[in-house]
Order: structure tokens, then C-alpha cells, then sequence
């Protein structure tokens, strides 16, 4: 979040992110003559593991409650990442060509096997489908899942996607 | 563009993912002890699943099958492989530049090494078999000798 104008140059934020992260801690920044500078304590630097004195560095921002926040990321400059924006309030970071694109040698044999199969026109595929067939086949896995954990007593409930059988009744 | 699904590696995989997703995020506070953790955990694969499948029928709509980060394997060439991963879920298709439509060949949960899939690859080499050997008549429809 944009932190409000302060009388004085220096502006101590508390630590507000969690999740999947190797350590959180407060920074401090200080915005003597126009730049920002950012200070990174031992419990952040010595988790970088950055030797350059350039950083890639980069701004994500999030729309809610009619307001934009934004985060700041800083990378090594030699390494590469993606960001996809998910949802107004959520992004994927990966990092490129690290070993999470390389696959193990078991999918490898897998995908051989499907890449021959492709090329040979014998996969075994359903109907292709466009963006409202994938939105109508998710929300009927998901309907699905939603009987299964429910128990039986749920088939009394009436079908939100309107299958016209199930409101037919048997009789 | 349109997307083609193999129902035995990605469609069903997908079903039962969503399945123990959904059945995870639901149970996942019925336990005591260490209920705040595993809840977080189910949480976030709920919710990672419920982005893979927006983020996919945005791709079906607008386009962007191209712009799915690749796959590498060390000895094989899978130029035209790529994977949508989204927290623990991942999606591989081919998207070949000749076709409209994309086939999603593989849905799996990670670690995606698919050793708990071996049987997957046991029945289709075993359709492949199939298709090359003709259909044997039934013994009632035979001829009397």
C-alpha cells in the first residue's frame, strides 16, 4: 500500500507479507533528495545471495477496495523471471529456465510416448472444446467435488448448472 | 483456439484433483490439532486450482497458448511442449503453430515425476497393441467346423 507522505524523510514499514518466503522483516527507506533508498538488513541480504550491485528490480500492482497497492521485486540482474497476473490481487513468479521447466526422466518417457503418439495421429483425445466449454466441463467437476464431500443427502438439492434430467424428477 | 483433452492423462487427473481439492479445503478444519497450518495448505491449493482453471479459460479466450513458458528435457526434444504451473498444479499441452487447437496431454499435482502414473503409460501402450492386432471374433460367432 502507498504509504502516506510523512514530514520527515525516513519511513520505517512494517513486515506485511507472508506466505512461501525464505524470511520477512521490516525495511526501512529513506527519501533524502527525491530517490528512495532501501535498506536490507542482514536477516533479508544474507538470503539474496546477490553478489552484483545492480538488481533487476520491478513493480507489481493490485486493485482492491478501489484502491491500487504495489509491491516493489528485486532480482539478481542475471536472472530471468516471468510474472503472470492471475487475478487482480494475485500473480505467478517463475523463474526462467531454472529446473522447474526441466522435466524428470520419467515425464520425459511419458511425453515421448505421447509426442509419438501425437505425430503418429493416435491420441486418444476428447472433442476440442472453446473457452465456455472449459468453463461449463470445470463447473461440473466442481459441482461434482461439492456432492462427494456433501454425502448422499445433497442429491435432494437441486442442480445450479440446470441438467433438465435431474429437474425432471423420476416420477 | 480450441483445446483438445485426453481424458485418461489430463481429464481425469484433473477431476480427481479437484475432487480432493475441494475435499481438502472443506475438511482440512475438522481436525484439532494443527487444523490452522493444513488449512492454509488446502487453502492454497484450492485456490491454486480454481486460478488454473480461470487462467486457462482466459488463455482459450484471448489467446496466449504461445506465450506458456516451454518445457526442457535433458535428451528429448519437446519444442512444441508447454506447461501452464499454477502453486502444485500443472497442465503440459502441445500447441503446434499449424493448429487451432491445443491438446492438453498431461494433468498432474507436484512433484510431477508421473512415477505414480505408470499405469497410464502401460494402457496406452497397450491400445497401441491393440489398434495393430485385428479384433478377434467371439467363439459363439465363429463358424462350425
Amino acid at each position: 500500500m502507498h504509504p502516506e507522505p510523512s514530514a520527515t524523510p525516513y519511513i520505517k514499514v512494517g513486515a506485511g507479507i507472508e506466505g512461501d518466503v525464505a524470511s520477512t522483516a521490516d525495511v526501512a527507506t529513506s527519501t533524502k533528495g527525491g530517490s528512495l533508498t532501501v535498506t536490507l538488513k542482514r536477516d533479508l541480504r544474507d538470503l539474496l545471495d546477490i553478489a552484483a550491485r545492480r538488481l533487476s528490480g520491478a513493480v507489481l500492482t493490485f486493485a482492491a477496495f478501489g484502491a491500487t497497492h504495489s509491491m516493489v521485486l528485486l532480482g539478481g540482474a542475471g536472472d530471468r523471471y516471468t510474472v503472470r497476473r492471475i487475478s487482480p490481487k494475485r500473480y505467478e513468479i517463475e523463474l526462467k529456465d531454472g529446473p522447474e521447466d526441466v522435466v524428470d526422466e520419467m515425464t520425459a518417457a511419458f511425453l515421448s510416448v505421447k509426442q509419438a503418439q501425437f505425430k503418429q495421429g493416435r491420441l486418444d483425445l476428447a472433442d476440442p472444446i472453446d473457452a465456455d466449454g472449459w468453463a461449463r466441463m470445470r463447473a461440473a467437476s466442481w459441482l461434482s467435488a461439492q456432492r462427494a464431500a456433501a454425502g448422499p443427502w445433497v442429491g435432494a438439492l437441486r442442480d445450479p448448472l440446470g441438467d433438465p434430467q435431474s429437474e425432471g424428477g423420476a416420477g | 483456439m480450441k483445446l483438445a483433452l485426453d481424458p485418461a492423462s489430463f481429464t481425469a487427473p484433473l477431476d480427481a484433483a479437484t475432487h480432493e481439492a475441494y475435499r481438502d479445503y472443506i475438511g482440512s478444519g475438522a481436525v484439532v490439532g494443527g487444523a490452522q497450518e493444513r488449512s492454509r495448505v488446502a487453502a492454497r491449493a484450492y485456490d491454486n486450482i480454481r486460478a488454473f482453471d480461470a487462467r486457462l479459460e482466459g488463455i482459450l479466450r484471448d489467446g496466449g497458448f504461445d506465450a506458456l513458458p516451454r518445457l526442457v528435457g535433458a535428451s528429448i526434444d519437446f519444442h512444441y511442449f508447454r506447461h501452464l504451473t499454477i502453486g502444485p498444479w500443472r497442465g503440459v499441452f502441445i500447441v503446434h503453430p499449424d493448429m487451432d487447437t491445443a491438446i492438453g496431454v498431461i494433468f498432474s499435482k507436484e512433484p510431477h515425476d508421473m512415477s505414480q502414473r505408470l499405469d497410464e503409460l502401460a494402457a496406452s501402450a497397450m491400445r497401441d497393441v491393440a489398434s495393430t492386432v485385428p479384433a478377434e471374433t467371439p467363439p459363439g460367432d465363429r463358424p462350425c467346423p
